[in-house]
């Protein structure tokens, strides 16, 4: 058995002269909490329908729990809970979706089921196309947490809700669901709230894949580093995503060993002002957003 | 599961098409047959093809009702997603859809077939029924029952084939639309086989009602020839549609 629950390998989907994933090579681990990062638009939702074989690749492949999406759907449907569109079947009750879903999966839990709709206040007698998007969301995260999957696959889980619900819908995926060592995939472009649950990122951009790490490597690796010094020359091997001049100092954002870059710096004269650790939205704006200037708007939205 | 869906969404048009049937028969019940002149017995058996086209218009439109739930109206309201990321191949969905509605049309056909047979056996017995339950067609008397059976099979064949037309429209247009495209190449297609023989008169396209008897100057004249060809053909013509449907649905990206 793989330790990698979702393997991707040059995977392409084109839309027109669009490539909405463009030679995506991803790795998710077994047991992780894995948060799937990326501006609207950066093929997020097109690799999650990927992955659902919900579409079919132009080129390359991908396998989820040792499985092709393309042609062992059923197996892999059945081991997986996806949450895309948030839209179930809209003439539908609570309880006829509960009826409905539980015929399908083997592993379904009607324990889990009656546990989530009491904890997360569903009204189940209502239709779904009457409840709230909060109501609608709960619903969708309820029936898939209680067809016993092995991996959870959310595409915006927390999009247009409250704090109080989000808080809450994140504290039951993480504890009730990851915690029991099933793999958890949310992705998202609301970075506080992967940063509170996931030990994995992987941020896309454009259907590229531009850093896939363990969180707290990337927090340990990734700094800001403030010099006062003229005509300095960059390490080699140094690797800075982004040099900023202005007022006497220069600042850089560098991915690496912090320590051999600035001894170097030192070493031609200049001034380390300070050394500073970046959070994962900072993290997030070098990797995606270099020389783009609407991104901070969007990733704040 | 996907059947109960299928059952859930579609028994409202059941229950709708027997409580007109249920009236339709209790209407006829409630009707004094009296007929002013005894007609020629015979000129009784032009009210066949009458039959069998009242029979088409609420058969035809129930059928394409029921055309219209199922898979391409789950698209057309985004739940393809969720409906496709349940564990079966889209083809189970396909012919469950096509299996149900199939399954409703029958007694449907059935029962009003079975009324329009009520409605004639009256009208025999108000003639005084001198063939004992049977009409002359050709000069050979025909059972009641035979009739019947022949309508319905017609009928049902014509049933089938505005659903399944439906069924693939809404899947292909993955929309409402696709309801209106169904009518539209349906009622299009009634225009065409009227229209043609008067340009190219040597063109008969076949007619979307199959000819159970043949006609000649508004008297049934005997039952067609090849009927058991025409049977087969318009049944695998049937068949088609959802197999066309599930090939379809196999390449088409959910997004």
């Amino acid at each position: 058995m793989s330790d990698l629950v979702i393997e991707t390998h040059s995977l392409h989907k084109q839309y027109g002269p669009t490539h909405a994933v463009d030679g995506l090579e991803m790795h998710v681990p077994r047991g992780s909490v894995y948060g799937f990062l990326g501006r609207n638009g950066a093929g997020k939702t097109t690799t999650i329908r990927l992955l659902a074989g919900l579409i079919q690749p132009n080129g390359g492949h991908a396998r989820v729990l040792d499985l092709d999406p393309r042609t062992d759907r059923i197996p892999l449907l059945e081991r997986t809970s996806f949450v895309i569109d948030k839209m179930l079947l809209p003439s539908m009750t609570g309880n006829d979706l509960v009826r409905f879903n539980r015929g399908f999966f083997p592993r379904w839990s009607d324990a889990l089921a009656r546990k989530y709709t009491d904890a997360l206040e569903i009204p189940m007698k209502q239709k779904f196309r009457k409840l709230s998007g909060g109501d609608q969301t709960k619903l969708c995260l309820l029936l898939a947490l209680s067809q016993g999957a092995e991996l959870l696959v959310l595409d915006e889980p927390t999009a247009g809700l409250d704090p109080i619900v989000t808080d809450q819908l994140l504290r039951i995926m993480v504890d009730d669901f990851a915690g029991e060592g099933r793999t958890l995939l949310i992705s998202s472009h609301h970075l506080s709230e992967v940063e509170r649950v996931a030990d994995w990122i992987g941020i896309i951009d454009r259907g590229k894949l531009l850093l896939e790490a363990q969180l707290d490597d990337v927090r340990a690796n990734f700094r800001r580093v403030r010099v006062v010094g003229e005509n300095l020359r960059l390490p080699a091997r140094s690797e800075v995503l982004q040099t900023r001049t202005g007022e006497g100092t220069t600042e850089y954002v560098l991915r690496g060993n912090s320590e051999g870059f600035t001894a170097s710096l030192r070493n031609q004269g200049a001034t380390v002002l300070d050394v500073s650790p970046m959070n994962l939205q900072q993290i997030f704006l070098e990797v995606v957003g270099k020389g783009e200037a609407n991104v901070l708007m969007e990733v704040l939205a | 599961m996907y059947l109960w869906k299928c059952w859930r969404d579609t028994r409202i048009v059941l229950a709708a098409s027997l409580v007109c049937i249920g009236a339709l028969f209790l209407f006829i019940l409630r009707q004094n047959i009296v007929l002013t002149r005894h007609a020629p017995f015979e000129e009784l058996s032009t009210i066949l093809p009458f039959m069998l086209t009242m029979q088409a218009f609420p058969v035809s439109f129930v059928a394409w009702l029921l055309g219209s739930f199922g898979v391409g109206r789950d698209l057309g309201e985004r739940s393809g997603s969720y409906l496709f990321t349940r564990p079966r191949n889209r083809a189970y969905f396909v012919w469950c859809d096509w299996g149900v509605g199939m399954a409703l049309l029958l007694p449907i056909v059935a029962l009003l077939d079975l009324v329009l047979g009520v409605l004639i056996h009256r009208i025999i017995v108000a003639v005084g029924d001198p063939l004992h339950g049977s009409l002359v067609i050709s000069g050979r008397p025909v059972t009641l029952a035979f009739i019947i059976w022949l309508n319905f099979g017609a009928a049902f064949l014509l049933a089938g084939l505005v659903f399944s037309v439906t069924y693939f429209s809404t899947v292909l247009v993955k929309h409402a639309k696709g309801l209106i495209y169904g009518a539209g190449v349906l009622v299009g297609y009634v225009f065409l086989e009227q229209v043609v023989p008067h340009y190219w008169s040597a063109i008969h396209l076949p007619k979307l009602v199959m000819e159970v008897f043949v006609e000649s100057n508004r008297l049934v004249t005997g039952i067609s020839d090849h009927l058991g060809l025409s049977v087969a053909i318009r049944t695998a013509l049937i068949v088609l549609f959802p197999l066309a449907t599930q090939l379809i649905l196999r390449k088409t990206d959910v997004d």
